[in-house]
């Protein structure tokens, strides 16, 4: 997941600790300098964040659905 | 914690807005005594407390979880860079009557505090500074904009005496504001401020002394921008209100976008002082609980000096809460994996606290402010004379929800706030959202530890 050694932008002095984020930097930051390497490795970055941030959300969704259902059940019972 | 407690000789202020709040939580009975302020004890609740202070801090978790579903950069950014410019006219007269408003003002509070009549709700100088001053006004500061800087008395006065010019050693920087705001807290805890008119007046008089001094020494402009403990609170709570001025008019903006601005909040000294802010608020209500009330005795009975319980309590929980931050900013590092400096999260997340801090200060005084402003016009026309019933507005039984739903509107925009700093952070919207998991846990916590304050019966600080 996350070598000792951080990724540096070649642009700027920042340094992450997943290529994924180096590359999303890029295209958020440096978009109008990069090579065409460095594109594709943008366009694969944000490929791959919508997929985590859609299992992010299926698990904020179960995360609220647990919540709602959990405070009915003890006002159901309690209040 | 169904004891009536009978109350004696507390500050009005406090035991008016926490008789609103608990009215507001505890019961949809209308608020009788909206005029003798008479603390109402809390009424039994109808939910246990435990399950009460939990849904509190599953309101702020679930905002967060509802939040971390708005994912669009651009749409982050639209919603806080939207901005209007409003042309006004340099607005001269205006400024030259707020300065004068404020002036008056300042005399009325020294002279009335001083030879008024001395019962609280008729005397000018009491109901200026709390319902007119530290109600009305701040709720303006953050609800419309920050307009301290030209009504300050202390600066119009400042403006027309010399200076020395010494230089501020920067080493300071705001340090010395929020060891002034902890040490106006205390005197306001310790003190029966907000009953006794010529104790206030004489709180006053100090404060100006100091404050001109300093002002002439420093120049005011250093002053009031880096020490005066006061001016601070309000450009801080100016940053939440919609409206700020700028070389080229008004700029309007949603509330609390300002709040995400980089450099607004810069260094240790000024995060100090953003927690120091929302820490006074429980502090004041903290000292009132039976909790409290057990750990003094307990305390003083061991040989601790009675007179050394509230300093030290002041800055313990200061302490605690700086370091409940500070342990939130290096789990959020882990969280987040990032190789950004502690120092950077720390600042850019501090703002967002102002919106509760902001939400809180509304919660306790807007209810307090409308229904004692009558009173303020009515003494203020008749300051040495004031009628022996002084009128004042009862709040209806439904304003109490008003006081939850600003607390927790509070609590939503600093969510928000913070979530639109996260994504201005960090490159991966994973990552900006999972640096928040530190930050909301402290919130929910605080948000228990608050409500949990104010269920608890409304106590007479011991030792004072
Ligand atoms: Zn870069």
């Amino acid at each position: 997941m996350t070598d000792d050694a951080p990724i540096s932008c070649p642009y700027c002095d920042q340094r992450f600790a997943r290529e994924q984020w180096q590359a999303l930097h890029l295209g958020l930051d440096h978009s109008d300098v990069l090579s065409e390497k460095e594109r594709e490795a943008v366009a694969v970055a944000r490929e791959e964040e919508v997929a985590d941030l859609k299992t992010f959300r299926l698990k904020a969704l179960a995360a609220l659905v647990f919540l709602y259902f959990g405070f009915l059940f003890a006002y159901s019972l309690f209040a | 914690m169904s004891d009536r407690t009978p109350n004696t000789g507390r500050s009005l202020l406090r035991r008016a807005t926490l008789a609103l709040l608990t009215l507001t939580l505890f019961a949809d009975r209308a608020l009788a005594h909206g005029g003798s302020l008479r603390a109402a004890t809390p009424e039994q609740l109808a939910i246990p407390t435990w399950l009460f202070l939990l849904t509190g801090g599953g309101v702020v978790g679930a905002s967060f979880l509802l939040a971390s579903f708005v994912t669009n950069r651009a749409f982050i950014n639209a919603v806080h860079d939207w901005h209007r410019r409003l042309a006004v006219p340099r607005a001269t007269l205006a400024a030259g009557t707020l300065r004068f408003i404020g002036v008056l003002g300042l005399l009325a509070v020294l002279v009335v505090g001083f030879i008024g009549p001395q019962f609280p709700l008729g005397n000018l100088a009491i109901l200026t500074v709390w319902v007119g001053w530290w109600a009305g006004y701040t709720i303006s500061v953050y609800l419309v904009g920050n307009t301290w800087e030209t009504l300050n008395p202390w600066r119009t006065i400042a403006a027309v005496l010399p200076t020395v010019g010494a230089t501020y050693p920067d080493r300071f920087g705001a340090w010395p504001s929020v060891a002034g705001l902890l040490a106006l807290v205390w005197l306001e805890v310790v003190s029966p401020l907000a009953d006794q008119a010529s104790l206030l007046a004489t709180v006053v008089l100090g404060y100006t002394v100091v404050t001109l001094a300093g002002a002439i020494v420093y120049t005011p402009d250093k002053w009031f921008s880096t020490v005066d403990p006061v001016s601070r609170v309000f450009t801080y709570y100016g940053r939440v209100a919609p409206l700020r001025r700028t070389d080229d008019g008004l700029k309007l903006r949603l509330p609390g976008a300002a709040l995400s601005d980089t450099r607004f909040v810069d260094g240790a000294d000024e995060v100090a002082f953003v927690i120091a802010l929302l820490w006074v608020t429980t502090y004041d209500g903290f000292v009132t609980t039976p909790a409290w009330t057990d750990l003094a005795t307990w305390l003083v009975n061991l040989g601790v000096p009675a007179s050394l319980l509230y300093p030290a309590a002041l800055f313990a929980g200061f302490g605690v809460f700086l370091g409940a931050y500070r342990t939130a900013t290096r789990r959020s590092i882990g969280f987040a994996e990032t190789y950004l400096p502690a120092q950077t999260l720390a600042t850019r997340f501090a703002p967002s606290l102002l919106a509760i801090a902001a939400g809180y200060h509304l919660a306790h005084f807007l209810g307090y402010f409308l229904s004692l402003s009558p009173a303020l016009v009515t003494v203020a026309f008749s300051p040495f004379s004031p009628p022996a019933n002084v009128p004042v507005i009862p709040l209806p039984g439904w304003f109490g929800g008003l006081a939850l739903t600003f607390v927790l509107l509070g609590h939503l925009v600093a969510i928000w706030v913070a979530h639109a700093t996260a994504y201005d952070l960090f490159p991966s919207r994973l990552q900006a959202i999972r640096s928040q998991y530190p930050y909301i846990a402290v919130m929910m916590f605080y948000t228990m530890v608050s409500l949990w304050i104010v269920a608890e019966p409304d106590l007479t600080p011991p030792f004072l």
